[in-house]
């Protein structure tokens, strides 16, 4: 056979699929499949609306034509897949970015909607509707790649029951079988289950490979009319701290601002903001303040201050240059690339995590202050994607005591063998707007004991924090004119972040030690279907940077160490449990479980089993009795019995005479019957036992006075057979 | 099972295996590796669950299949006693679960037990046997894709037959037999064995009759070689004696020849003596019919396998 013949053999059609089900399954997963494009924004609406009517009228024609498909219909669907793929490339080739996945994905999916509704009207045979069964997953995998929320959820769990109807149609198409396999539906699925946590808990989750240009779109945005400064995310109004009273909106965290006035208290909500996917989880910084007053911070961007921003054009991407203070040539430096999907309007601060890089971002412009606060030019709408590629540069607390025993000597003299903060900008970042003797009697108390070491003495003041402070949000607003770190160190001692973060700030810079105010968001909360990191409005943060030499400025959170004022005893207790509860091994003990409770069942299952065909019978004569409200007696002998149920079911009298006259010869008369007279009464016994079902309510029949007369002793033992 | 069956009969797959799996898990292979593309260009979790789900199902639709297939129980519940090589033979056979039955000696096609989803079913199961002989037990290759459909698990059992079947030479065409005359007794080249008929006397020993039937006492009597000579019946049969070769075609083309032959005769009403070898030895007997001539033939074996099993004399 030469290879052409062969060819034509392979694709030589089948013979016509019959199975309705099996088509409706497979129509009803490509339908999906563009409602799940569509919700994604990958399909016009019309495109939907088009494709579907297309889909269904194809997949008609194809049934009524099954037999007889139209012999020209192949060249023309032809041209139609030629006819799409070239409208793609040439799209893609004018339209999209390269290497930008992204503006890819959207032809792509109209490209798998054409192809699908022009083939729909050629399945006459069984692979051609596998064919399109299987071609829903690519519309499912398109719609997936560009979801980031979990809208996607209820598309999907209908594409995967489609999917599966669809699969079993074909099997009892293939098997001509009727009726639907429950059990082994369950076992299977149970099994997919299963297989599924697995691969997910033991196959790495692929991550967006560097070699491609990282997702950027502002589809909401819109000009800043204050270039150098911030805005909200509402619009373009020059950026101020949000007022006491009123609604902050969404994301509206007060510190977005140009000064973040600690006395003033607001709630935030618990909408997701912004969906991040990240090489690591971190702190998204938003920006950094350097001047306290008091009761305020404020980011002082003149000369002597933090200093002028500076404006990065050219388009995305943007490279960021590193200012001298960031430098940290001792720190690992491992590369964190973050995607920023936003869920709300948000200020124009570009957040990413500690010493951003690269900022791909549909921007004109963006400015980059000294201290590492980037800022865009257009306003950062709802729908806005922007991905900041960062170095690593965290240190591990082996690496900051290090510093300690190398700047500074024995005697507490300063080392110069690391390079020191610039003179100027040290002043600055130890500015405080009067003594704080009280504060600094405090922060020299708390660390005496440290040695004279940057490390040490943080670690002491924030394991003071953890003793001696309690995290409250419920707090009263701080008197106009007074002190917070004042209040609160020597006052009740209980607040948030700002106040926790604000204290510890003050006291490093009383004890010499650089230290800066910095504010954005927390990780937030892993989200694993979608691999995205969920960040609400409340978990809007504020912590310190410390500077290190030859570290630059390092994270340091005293909040996280703050335990909660006044906890409940239950609140407590479910704290610990969900410590617990998350520290345990969940996919090996559901596994464990989910095999265990599956060896119960089956072991049970095999202990009713009927040990063999005699008892089987029996049990199934049994079932019809009860069925027919002809119950079998303790004592009543199978054959006695038998003729009571013929009498309650006349039209198979001869069979259940027949069957149980065959289990006493086995039972008692030692006469074996042949295996096709097994498998006859067993086939009937199983028939019987359904009477009742068809039957209806039962027959008052008389009672046979023999019964009790007869023997007892009938237990069926013939051991043949099953 | 004949000698002649065992020559041609397949390998018996005892181990459920997966059948004709490229394509299927080729198939799967590219789809989980398309589906990992994407993953990884886009990074997206909803792709890596569904990913993750879809490779379930692939991995559980692939491999689910072959609990049913070696779980399934089949039996025969009816079988013919007569076949003719070359000629379906149909068999009904109970299966416990829905599967796919093909028997693989005889050989025949793929034929699914289907039906409602629990319960015993009867399915009546084909093939055409390629060899001539006697078939004790009949293999049947056992197939479930159950409940995906994705891929297909088999497995062969090997089934006893409630009888046996007997497996008839092929038919063909018969030789143009000739008529017999009347009154052309004694001038028959095949001559009557004397062990048939009613003793009648002795005569003269004639080239051709068989060494047994020298009656030796008239021999020394007369002073040459004397046979004992039987009463002819009236419709004296036809002889035919089935020395089978060796080799296997020959024999069945052999057998072939006589099955059509003596079932020419015994269509024209007339008596036929088959004389055949078997694995009990060598059996002369006239044929009933049809039937009875082909069970014999069935039966028939080489003189050479004859004597090998030390089987001589006939029944």
């Amino acid at each position: 056979m030469t290879l052409w013949q062969r060819v034509v053999e392979a694709n030589r059609p089948g013979p016509p699929e019959d199975s309705i089900s099996f088509r409706a399954a497979s129509t009803v997963a490509i339908l999906i499949g563009i409602g799940a494009c569509w919700s994604q924004g990958e399909l016009g609406p019309i495109i939907s609306l088009v494709a579907i009517v297309a889909t269904v009228a194809g997949n008609v024609l194809s049934y009524v034509t099954r037999r007889r498909p139209w012999a020209g219909i192949k060249p023309v669907l032809a041209l139609c897949a030629i006819g799409g793929f070239a409208w793609f490339l040439m799209t893609v080739t004018h339209g999209s970015t390269p290497g930008d996945i992204t503006t890819v994905e959207g032809p792509l999916a109209v490209l798998f909607t054409w192809v699908l509704s022009t083939h729909a009207f050629d399945v006459p045979a069984r692979r051609d509707v596998t064919y399109s069964l299987a071609g829903s997953t690519a519309l499912v995998a398109v719609a997936a790649a560009q979801s980031v929320d979990l809208t996607l959820g209820p598309w999907v769990v209908a594409w995967a029951l489609c999917g599966l109807w669809g699969l079993v149609a074909m099997w009892q198409s293939m098997a001509s079988v009727k009726g639907i396999p429950w059990r082994s539906l369950a076992a299977a699925g149970v099994a997919v289950a299963v297989v599924a946590v697995a691969v997910v808990a033991i196959l790495p989750a692929p991550r967006v490979t560097t070699s491609l240009v990282f997702p950027s779109a502002s589809p909401n945005s819109g000009p800043v009319t204050a270039p150098s400064g911030l805005t909200d995310g509402a619009g373009a109004l020059p950026a101020h701290a949000a007022a006491p009273r009123g609604s902050t909106r969404v994301g509206g965290y007060l510190g977005f601002a140009k000064s973040l006035d600690t006395g003033v208290r607001s709630t935030l909500s618990n909408e997701v903001v912004m969906r991040v996917r990240a090489s690591r989880p971190g702190y998204w910084v938003g920006q950094t303040y350097d001047r306290w007053d008091g009761q305020s911070w404020i980011r002082s961007t003149t000369t002597g201050g933090i200093g002028h921003p500076e404006r990065i054009v050219g388009g995305s991407p943007f490279a960021i240059p590193t200012f001298p203070d960031q430098l940290a040539p001792g720190a690992a430096g491992a590369t964190n690339i973050q995607t920023f999907y936003l869920a709300q309007s948000l200020p124009n601060l570009v957040f990413h995590a500690d010493n951003a890089q690269r900022v791909y971002l549909q921007a004109p412009s963006v400015l980059v202050s000294p201290d590492g606060t980037i800022v865009s030019n257009a306003t950062l709408g709802a729908g806005t994607i922007y991905t900041v590629v960062s170095q690593d540069v965290s240190a591990t607390p082996e690496q900051l005591q290090a510093v300690d025993s190398t700047v500074t000597q024995p005697d507490g003299s300063p080392s110069i063998s690391l390079p020191a903060l610039d003179p100027a900008l040290a002043a600055h970042y130890l500015q405080l707007p009067h003594a704080y003797p009280r504060v600094a009697t405090l922060a020299a108390h708390i660390t005496a004991g440290a040695g004279p070491g940057t490390y040490a003495r943080v670690k002491s003041i924030e394991r003071w924090m953890s003793t001696h402070v309690r995290y409250t949000t419920d707090i009263p607003a701080l008197p106009r004119g007074a002190d917070t770190v004042d209040a609160f160190l020597f006052g009740t001692r209980r607040g948030y972040c700002e106040q926790i973060s604000t204290a510890t700030v003050v006291m490093l810079r009383s004890l010499g030690i650089p230290a800066r105010e910095t504010v954005g968001y927390i990780p937030g909360s892993f989200n694993p279907i979608t691999d995205l990191w969920d960040v609400r409005a409340k978990d809007a943060h504020a912590w310190v940077q410390v500077w290190y030499p030859g570290y630059g400025w390092q994270n340091v959170d005293p909040t996280a160490v703050v335990p909660s004022a006044n906890p409940s005893p239950g609140s407590v207790l479910a704290h610990d449990l969900k410590q617990a509860l998350n520290h345990l091994p969940w996919i090996p003990l559901a596994l464990v479980a989910g095999s265990a409770t599956a060896a119960v069942l089956l072991f049970r299952r095999r202990r009713r089993r009927p040990p063999t065909w005699a008892h089987q019978v029996a049990h199934d004569l049994n079932a019809a009795g009860v069925r027919l409200g002809a119950a079998r007696r303790m004592d009543e002998p199978l054959t006695n019995f038998a003729a009571r149920l013929a009498l309650h079911a006349p039209e198979h009298a001869e069979e259940i005479t027949g069957v149980a006259l065959l289990v006493e010869r086995a039972t008692y008369g030692g006469i074996e019957p042949s295996a096709d007279q097994i498998t006859t009464a067993l086939a009937t016994a199983h028939r019987l036992r359904g009477l009742g079902r068809r039957r209806g309510s039962p027959v008052p029949v008389p009672q046979d006075p023999d019964w009790a007369s007869a023997s007892s002793k009938e237990a069926p033992a013939a051991n043949s057979g099953r | 099972m004949s000698r002649s069956e065992q020559d041609g009969a397949p390998n018996v797959r005892r181990l459920t295996r997966p059948t004709r799996w490229f394509t299927p898990v080729l198939g799967s292979l590219t789809t989980m590796a398309a589906w990992f593309a994407v993953a990884h260009s886009s990074g997206a979790g909803w792709v890596q669950v569904t990913g993750a789900l879809l490779a379930a199902v692939l991995i559980v639709g692939m491999l689910a299949p072959a609990v049913p297939a070696a779980r399934a129980r089949v039996t025969v519940v009816s079988s013919p006693g007569d076949a003719h090589v070359g000629r379906p033979v149909h068999l009904t056979l109970d299966a416990d679960r829905p599967v796919r039955l093909r028997l693989r000696l005889p050989t025949g096609r793929s034929i699914p037990a289907g039906g409602w989803m629990s319960g015993h079913r009867h399915v009546e199961v084909s093939g055409t046997p390629l060899r001539r002989g006697v078939i004790e037990e009949i293999i049947v290759e056992v197939g479930s894709s159950a409940p995906f459909g994705l891929l297909w698990w088999c497995r062969d059992v090997r089934l006893t037959l409630p009888s046996p079947l007997h497996v008839a030479p092929r038919i063909v065409e018969a030789d143009t037999v000739e008529q017999r005359r009347p009154g052309a007794e004694g001038e028959s080249e095949i001559r009557v064995p004397s062990a048939l008929g009613e003793p009648r006397g002795v005569r003269p020993y004639q080239p051709g009759d068989p060494r047994r039937s020298v009656h030796w006492p008239a021999t020394a009597h007369a002073g040459a070689l004397m046979v004992r000579e039987s009463e002819r019946p009236i419709d004296e049969p036809h002889v035919i004696d089935v020395i089978l070769p060796d080799d296997t075609d020959a024999g069945d083309a052999i057998a072939e020849h006589a099955q059509a032959n003596a079932g020419a005769l015994i269509d024209r009403g007339e008596g036929v003596v088959l004389i055949t070898h078997e694995p009990t030895g060598r059996v002369m007997r006239p044929l009933t019919d049809r039937t009875d001539l082909g069970r014999r033939l069935a039966r028939a074996v080489s003189p050479g396998l004859d004597d090998e099993r030390g089987g001589s004399e006939p029944r």
